[in-house]
């Protein structure tokens, strides 16, 4: 039996077609299990030399070459003109620059931000009205990963023209505990009982040393700062220990804070 | 084991040794092993590995357990240095003339491992002989985690107030700048060091304990270059070494110059 092909159908696929076709499924194949091989052992190469962030930006940049390259070879295959396929480019890009402003302006806004590495994948960041640890930062926007574990996309734009604070970037971190004791508080005794607090807590570390300051004479009583360093993992376990430990320690040495007094509420009669 | 001691336990039963303000208590059960560790601050150091059977582990400690990888019943125990870097502080200063060279004498604080087996021992876990406190050395933007320890910095080798159980550390400092150099703290890379024994192996297995010699170069105001040295420290008596380091030191060309490089590129 006999299947009437169309002649147009015909001329298209020769034998030429065929063989053409088939050598860019080939290069295809190859040349995409090449750029993932080269990412893959160029990672494994550096891996403990650089940063997560480093690798990251490594890897994005071997792949979005390699495809690029790839794309120039089919289209080359396929016979088509770079040139003036560039140049169409070049017209059409501004085409799709005037339609796709907020993309383009998220691009150039991550370049900036990975360029000026205020943060970096792993870091613990706060913006706008939230705080989290980053996971990607991607040419469009940067991906973070809540405390209560929502996943949260921010635009690069919006990361550009925001104030950013990154609470991992240094390897140590002092936390200030403010608080307020009564008037008539001995206050280097006080001072004797926060540094033994502090010593006594395997988390604080001696040196910096912990910073003792009168901060105010409040309206309450003596406005007082005490700052310890710690090692920025350690940030939870200090928190929740130095609390408690000032807590008991004034307790133990018979002092007070200093807390207003309590309202009464009287109803009519 | 370098004469180290060495126990046999019996299955079930609870073990305690003691040595500086460690307390240590071990159990064996047919495949696995229970340990726990504290330290007491209320009771003398002790400087020698002292040990008690039939003992009841104290009930605010838990037990970790460890899986016995073959049914040997004997466990050991070996000295060995910090885990990470020292700060040795002192109340007192020393300066070292421009152009001299001058060695000091600190103590360093010392870790008892213990292992499970006798011909291939596998270390159980390892704790500090005394309750070390955290301090940061460096600036508050880069630097590394360390011990803190307070001792004198001595000129001399008997002069070194030693700690319970502690290995003498020799520190040859080199001011070759034009200047003074004046220090009241001395950090040294505990964990690039190597321990050693002086004297018999078997009479007082944690005593007269010395690391390997540590430089420290001084090229100028805030230039100064630590290394730890490759050849045997030096003594007048007989010297074994009981213990690696825990790092090899660094001083390949190849991590020198990758590190000026993270230095140029800032990466």
């Amino acid at each position: 039996m006999h299947i009437l092909i169309p002649d147009e159908i015909r001329h298209i696929f020769t034998l030429e077609t065929v063989l053409v076709l088939a050598r860019i499924l080939v290069v295809l194949l190859v040349s995409v299990l090449l750029v993932k091989l080269v990412a893959f052992v160029t990672v494994q190469l550096f891996k403990k030399r650089f940063s997560q962030q480093s690798l990251m930006i490594l890897k994005k940049a071997i792949t979005y070459s390699g495809v690029t390259i790839i794309w120039m070879i089919v289209l080359a295959q396929l016979g088509l003109n770079l040139a003036a396929l560039l140049g169409a480019a070049g017209i059409a890009g501004i085409a799709v620059g005037f339609a796709a402003q907020t993309s383009i302006s998220n691009v150039i806004s991550g370049m900036f931000l990975i360029s000026e590495k205020s943060f970096a994948v792993g870091d613990v960041i706060r913006v706008g009205g939230f705080s989290g640890v980053v996971l990607t930062i991607d040419l469009l926007s940067v991906k973070i990963r809540t405390f209560d574990n929502q996943y949260i996309r921010l635009p690069n734009e919006t990361l550009i023209k925001s104030e950013v604070t990154n609470v991992t970037r240094f390897p140590i971190r002092r936390l200030n505990v403010e608080f307020v004791v009564r008037y008539g508080t001995d206050l280097p005794r006080l001072k004797e009982v926060l540094l033994g607090v502090a010593r006594g807590n395997a988390s604080c570390l001696d040196e910096p040393e912990p910073l003792f300051v009168v901060n105010n004479f409040g309206r309450l009583g003596v406005e007082m700062l005490f700052g310890i360093w710690f090692v920025k993992e350690d940030f939870l376990v200090v928190k929740n220990s130095i609390m408690q430990g000032i807590h008991a320690g004034l307790h133990e040495a018979g002092m007070e804070f200093a807390v207003p007094p309590a309202v009464q509420l009287e109803g009519p009669g | 084991m370098n004469g180290y001691p060495q126990w046999e336990l019996e299955q079930g039963a609870v073990y305690r040794w003691t040595l500086g303000t460690l307390s240590i208590w071990i159990s064996r059960e047919a495949r696995e092993w229970l340990y726990a560790w504290s330290h007491v601050q209320t009771v003398e150091p002790v400087s020698e590995l002292t040990f008690e059977s039939d003992v009841s582990k104290p009930e605010d400690l838990s037990w970790t357990r460890v899986i016995a990888p073959d049914a040997t019943r004997t466990v050991s125990f070996a000295p060995r240095l910090a885990d990470r870097g020292v700060v040795v502080k002192s109340d007192e200063s020393v300066t070292v003339l421009p152009h001299s060279n001058a060695e000091l004498y600190v103590p360093l604080p010392v870790w008892l491992t213990v292992s499970a087996g006798v011909n291939e021992p596998r270390l159980l876990f390892e704790a500090p002989t005394r309750e070390l406190h955290r301090r940061w050395f460096g600036s508050s933007m880069q630097g590394s985690l360390c011990y803190s320890v307070f001792a004198r910095l001595a000129s001399d080798r008997s002069e070194v107030r030693l700690l319970p159980v502690s290995a003498i550390c020799p520190i040859r400092i080199r001011n070759q700048s034009h200047e003074q150099f004046r220090s009241d703290s001395v950090f040294v890379q505990a964990n690039q060091c190597k321990l050693y024994r002086l004297g018999e192996q078997h009479a007082h297995p944690f005593t007269n304990l010395q690391s390997s010699t540590v430089v420290v170069s001084v090229a100028g105001v805030d230039e100064l270059s630590f290394s730890v040295a490759s050849e045997r420290a030096r003594t007048g008596g007989d010297l074994q070494q009981v213990a690696d380091w825990r790092r090899r030191p660094d001083d390949s060309w190849w991590k020198r110059g990758y590190m000026l490089f993270q230095r140029i590129s800032n990466y």
